[in-house]
């Protein structure tokens, strides 16, 4: 049992900071939600022109700071990359158009359902069928060929940058965008905001925690270490948003989020698929940029730009649910991740 | 009996390996990679054999760790 004691506390500790950043300001259920802040980053740095989800998350410098700290003190800061970085682009890319479509990250997901919405529920398993897909790819051999070590300083690059561009938003704010109604300007104050990324970036590199590698570890390993992270962050959410008033079942009505079920089943399962092919959830994908590994780094800018393709095209859901052409897109996301799992698939010999 | 856990770059390298030590009817298990060797979630090789130089090679293949305990002791592949 002592194997899971630090996955056990970082999803309890995740659920808690979750829920404070909500009651500090964060939009409903979306104390952390890797997909909408990167698709606020993007509207915060005009990317996309969308005037309610623009905001320079702090949860996501933290994230990746965070864990870039625990990595550097844990002797755990090696560079990688080099594993198919432009298909990860593409992967990040579609990832996020299925995210949009639901309205949130594998994380968010836990976070919504801790919150009492159904629609999330139907979302997890629309995820775990993703998953499937992408472990049946796995088995069949699906590869995106190894990474190689690189230089401290290219492992830097990004997560370094991320920092810069945040400092250059607190010295600079008339440079960004910042939403003045919707859920872009809905935020906890920024140094909770940061401490909270901050913290959970160090327990997640130290833990692993990851949203995909829970359901994908049982299915493919038998190995329930990860998934008790997620059940931590979801029995702790619910408990916190109950002991705040803020519990509440339903599909209707539910804080940033849409009650077409067939969508969010959809949605998710895109994200479930891709993120198994990509190696983990983009959680996972932004605490491994911080490790200094450059191919999730890739996969982050894949997703910020596919948050910007989504807004700027009228691709993302909103409370009143999906659009035609999100539909669509979703549509394309699925044929992008069943081309991109075919032609990988590694041809296997005997080993020498 | 020795018990080892072989690393490898990807989780194809991983079910390959995996693959051949059936052939050879060696004991294994394919499992998440443990966090003392690594801060990755890959895929390693928890195996049980005598002699670790019969081993089957593995292009893909990272490293070698006999086990002892709770401690992995890299060995030469």
């Amino acid at each position: 049992m002592k194997k899971y004691l630090g996955i056990v506390l970082t999803g309890c500790a995740v659920g808690a900071a979750a829920v404070v950043l909500t009651l500090l300001g964060n939009p409903g259920n979306m104390g952390f939600c890797i997909a909408c802040f990167l698709r606020d980053i993007a509207g915060a740095a005009k990317l996309h022109s969308a005037a309610v989800v623009q905001y320079l998350r702090p949860e996501i410098v933290g994230l990746v700071i965070g864990a870039m700290i625990a990595a550097v003190a844990a002797k755990e800061f090696k560079p990688r990359g080099g594993s198919a970085p432009a298909t990860r682009f593409a992967l990040g890319a579609a990832v996020m158009v299925g995210a949009l479509m639901f309205l949130g990250c594998p994380l968010r997901m836990v976070l919504r359902i801790g919150g009492g919405d159904l629609n999330a529920v139907v979302g997890l398993v629309g995820f775990a069928a993703g998953i499937l897909c992408g472990v049946f790819a796995l088995n069949r051999g699906f590869s995106l060929k190894r990474a190689y070590s690189l230089g401290k300083a290219e492992g830097s690059v990004l997560p370094v940058g991320l920092a810069l561009l945040f400092v250059l938003w607190l010295v600079q704010p008339g440079l960004f965008a910042f939403s003045e109604s919707g859920p872009g300007s809905m935020a906890a104050p920024v140094l909770a905001a940061l401490a909270a990324g901050l913290l959970v970036g160090v327990l997640a590199q130290r833990t692993r925690l990851c949203m995909v590698g829970g359901i994908r570890d049982a299915v493919l390993f038998r190995d329930f270490y990860l998934l008790a992270g997620f059940a931590a962050i979801l029995a702790v959410t619910l408990v916190g948003n109950a002991a705040a008033g803020r519990l509440l079942f339903g599909f209707a009505g539910q804080p940033v989020a849409h009650t077409d079920g067939v969508w969010n089943f959809l949605g998710m399962a895109l994200v479930g698929w891709g993120s198994v092919l990509l190696g983990g959830c983009p959680l996972r994908q932004l605490i491994l940029t911080g490790e200094g590994n450059t191919d999730s780094g890739i996969t982050v800018l894949g997703m910020i730009v596919g948050a910007a393709v989504c807004h700027n095209f009228g691709l993302a859901s909103s409370a009143d649910g999906p659009t035609l052409a999100g539909k669509i897109a979703v549509g394309i996301g699925f044929a992008v991740v069943a081309v991109i799992t075919v032609t990988n698939l590694q041809k296997r010999g005997a080993a020498k | 009996m020795q018990e080892y856990i072989a690393t490898f770059h990807t989780h194809f390298g991983a079910s390959q390996f995996a693959r051949a030590l059936k052939a050879d009817g060696i004991r294994h298990r394919m499992m998440p990679v443990p966090r003392a060797l690594s801060s990755s979630c890959g895929t390693c090789v928890r195996l049980w054999c005598e002699d670790a130089a019969s081993l089957p090679r593995e292009e893909e293949q990272e490293g070698l760790y006999r086990v002892e305990g709770s401690s992995y002791l890299p060995v030469e592949v």
